[in-house]
């Protein structure tokens, strides 16, 4: 049974390598996309919980 | 099957890795945490992956035209120092066993590693994209144990995988990276992959249960404690850990709440007992051997131990254990430098940790007024905690050599370096009038 999370966790490193070489490959300022990208600051509620503290 | 399967996905990533140096320092790294060939047993076992993805990134170096020089800190210099005295401990050492090469060998690779990293990892597309590959690596031996205990309703037992050592190390292990996950879960954009990390989380606290370390159990106080330090939403925080605890106190079994129990009796333990012998060999060792020590884990060749044993009286006085009667590791990280490398491995070995917390301070100073920045703030605070992990529950175990820790300050060194080069470019897109309460830290905590 180990096999399926295992080969999902082998499955998504490989994407998140294939991800990060394409997405480093772009030009500078282009904005990063895909299934792994990151937000630039964390969402509007916890700014909005950060700020009225 | 399997072994099919992964070999064409492994074929993948080294296509990948041999084309730019920072995949390749993912590939690198995700095969020394995650050592997937004890998962295989045909022809994929066999392969000294290891030794594969090295090669693929030395080729890459050569390919990779974007790479970066790479630069010396404190960091680096302290591994390297802490590298070349395990050289000169390994060669005028104690022990001469396959043991003592492994983990000679095994530090070698280490630093090389760390020193490609920082010619590759230089920004936040590659940091993240190293985080995810630190978790996916090492996350998944605590996940999977995780995940079986869910499904056989705490009937598990869990064996933890060769590379990582017992259920003690894989509790750490797990446990170090359970606050990578919440920043993946934190600053991921995909919900799909949100949901993933957040599940991945509570198969990690499952699988830090399910081991019955009891040193997991504490780092898993510690790890909740600081959490709720530093969560922004500190009521969220604590209602999710109380559901947790509670879930924990009504489906763990019997067996499981009286191993735990023994926690406040430890001076009635065996277990721990053993262990206070064991460092008090190495202080012995150490007293004798005060620069070089025994040399890597001299002290678990059984002729080093039997002539160390015979000096075991020299302690007596201090803490009453018993003399011990097999050659036992050291038990605690603090020790294991200390008896395998001698006083100055000990002091750099600590120092190399201060170094951690230092470039954390750096990080959480010129990211303070900085609301762009406040994804490295986060990250830089999640490795603190991995890094206050480690520490208290390295205490009990041999892990002084453990890649993730050198791999994971690394980073933080490269995030540091990162925002050096970039701040002064960066201008604040909204500036805070008290940041450390907005970050909902204490105040001077950068």
């Amino acid at each position: 049974m180990e096999i399926f999370p295992y080969i999902f966790s082998v499955l998504l490193t490989a994407l998140v390598m294939y991800w990060s070489r394409v997405m480093a490959g772009r030009k500078p300022g282009t904005p990063i996309t895909g299934l792994f990208r990151y937000r630039d600051k964390p969402s509007k509620a916890l700014l909005s919980v950060a700020r009225r503290r | 099957m399997r072994d099919l399967a992964f070999m064409a996905l492994f074929l993948f990533m080294m296509a990948n890795a041999v084309r730019c140096l920072h995949t390749g320092t993912m590939l690198w790294a995700w095969i020394a945490l995650c050592a997937p060939q004890q998962y295989m047993y045909g022809i994929g076992g066999s392969l000294p992956l290891n030794k594969i993805a090295v090669v693929a990134t030395v080729i890459s170096l050569f390919v990779d035209q974007t790479k970066k020089k790479p630069y010396i800190d404190w960091h680096l210099l302290l591994v390297g120092l802490f590298v070349l005295h395990g050289a000169i401990s390994y060669s005028v050492g104690l022990s001469g066993s396959d043991r003592t090469y492994e983990l000679f060998d095994k530090m070698m690779k280490i630093y090389l590693l760390c020193v490609v990293m920082t010619m590759a990892n230089r920004g936040r597309l590659q940091i993240h994209s190293m985080v995810i590959v630190i978790c996916l690596g090492m996350g998944i031996h605590g996940a999977l144990e995780g995940l079986k205990y869910i499904v056989s309703g705490g009937a598990h037992k869990v064996i933890a995988p060769g590379s990582i050592g017992d259920n003690n190390y894989l509790a750490m292990a797990t446990l170090i990276v359970m606050p990578l996950l919440v920043y993946l879960f934190r600053y991921s954009e995909s919900r799909l992959i949100r949901l993933s990390f957040a599940g991945a989380l509570l198969a990690c606290f499952a699988g830090v249960v399910a081991t019955s370390s009891r040193g997991g159990l504490v780092g898993l106080a510690v790890l909740g404690l600081f959490l709720v330090l530093h969560s922004r939403r500190k009521l969220i925080t604590l209602m999710i850990m109380g559901v947790l605890v509670g879930g924990l106190l009504a489906y763990a079994p019997g067996q499981w709440r009286e191993r735990m129990d023994t926690i406040g009796t430890a001076s009635e333990d065996d277990s721990f007992m053993l262990r206070v012998s064991s460092w008090k060999l190495n202080t012995i060792l150490a007293l004798e051997r005060p620069l070089v020590g025994g040399g890597y884990s001299a002290l678990e060749n059984w002729t080093i131990f039997d002539i160390y044993k015979r000096k075991f009286h020299t302690m007596d006085g201090i803490i009453d254990s018993p003399e011990p009667t097999i050659a036992f590791a050291a038990h605690s990280i603090y020790f294991q430098t200390l008896g395998d490398l001698g006083f100055p491995g000990l002091f750099l070995f600590l120092a190399i940790l201060a170094t951690g917390f230092r470039n954390v301070g750096r990080i959480l100073r010129v990211t303070r007024h900085n609301e762009s920045l406040l994804w490295a703030h986060d990250l830089a605070v999640l490795f603190r905690l991995g890094l206050i992990v480690f520490m208290v529950c390295g205490a009990l175990l041999s892990a002084a050599y453990f890649e993730l820790l050198y791999i994971m300050l690394t980073q933080v060194s490269v995030l540091r370096h990162h925002l050096e080069e970039t701040v002064a470019v960066v201008k604040p897109r909204y500036a805070l009038e008290a940041p450390d309460a907005v970050l909902g830290l204490p105040a001077g905590s950068g």
